[in-house]
């Protein structure tokens, strides 16, 4: 969940995929805001991407929602559907020597590019995704 | 709302036996149909393939798993298929990955032999 008292930015999105180029856009322009360099804005948009593309992909609602902390040195993101959600047993990092196809390519991307990933599903009662990256860390 | 944020170009050369796609744009949830429509073409074709991404700006896992059926394709018809010109930002997400070396992407830039 975002602790931050800082600025935070709202934004709900409708689930259609044609959205998603806005979304990356919508977040590179808010890290960009608060002082991120090109590298880290650039990870931000992936990492937001993929989180955006997994609610498109497996909520099954028509809406969902984005938020955006600024913090002093960092960014807390949280992405947040109230759609079928997972067992989260089923949430898992792929073993990349043994299979790239899987829908957690996604997970793996996300945890590789941001400090800290946090995923909260319930079958039923949806999905956030909630992520931080600080400025000036190395990936 | 441009919903086709990606263009394809095939150039097959039989004589060379090798096929050249050149991908441009964005390969996201959006554009990965389209994209898919181009690689059904490839997997048809007897012919090692080179994947030109000089014009593509952004890729994500959707793109890169698309590439990855693309690679065991061609694997099973026993041919190549190596990447080429790729923005720093996207090969990232292949170094990320450690798919650099399943697209023979690890050669120097000054190595102008394809295999």
């Amino acid at each position: 969940m975002i602790t931050n008292s800082g600025n935070v930015i709202k934004i709900s999105m409708p689930t259609d995929p044609k959205f998603i180029s806005v979304i990356r856009m919508t977040a590179s322009s808010i890290a960009n805001q608060i002082g991120f360099n090109i590298e880290e804005i650039e990870d931000i948009k992936i990492a937001v991407s993929e989180a955006s593309t997994n609610v498109i992909k497996y909520s099954n609602v028509d809406t969902f929602e984005l938020k955006f902390a600024e913090g002093e040195d960092f960014i807390e993101i949280e992405i947040r559907d109230d759609g079928s959600g997972l067992d989260p047993s089923q949430i898992k990092v792929p073993n990349l020597e043994e299979d790239r196809e899987d829908g957690g390519l996604g997970i793996y991307i996300m945890k590789a590019l941001m400090d800290e990933v946090d995923i909260h599903s319930e079958k039923g009662k949806g999905t956030i995704i909630y992520m931080k990256k600080y400025m000036g860390k190395e990936v | 709302m441009n919903n086709k944020i990606i263009s394809a170009e095939l150039d097959k050369d039989k004589e060379k036996e090798l096929m050249t796609l050149k991908l441009a744009g964005e390969i996201d949830l959006n554009t990965i149909k389209n994209v898919k429509s181009m690689l059904e073409e490839v997997h048809s074709e007897d012919l090692d393939l080179v994947i030109d991404l000089e014009l593509c700006r952004f890729i994500d896992s959707t793109g890169l798993g698309a590439f990855v059926s693309l690679y065991k394709n061609q694997k099973s018809k026993d041919k190549k298929v190596k990447i080429i010109n790729t923005q720093e930002s996207v090969r990232r997400l292949f170094r990320l990955t450690n798919m650099e070396k399943m697209f023979g992407m690890e050669e120097t830039e000054h190595d102008n032999k394809l295999w």
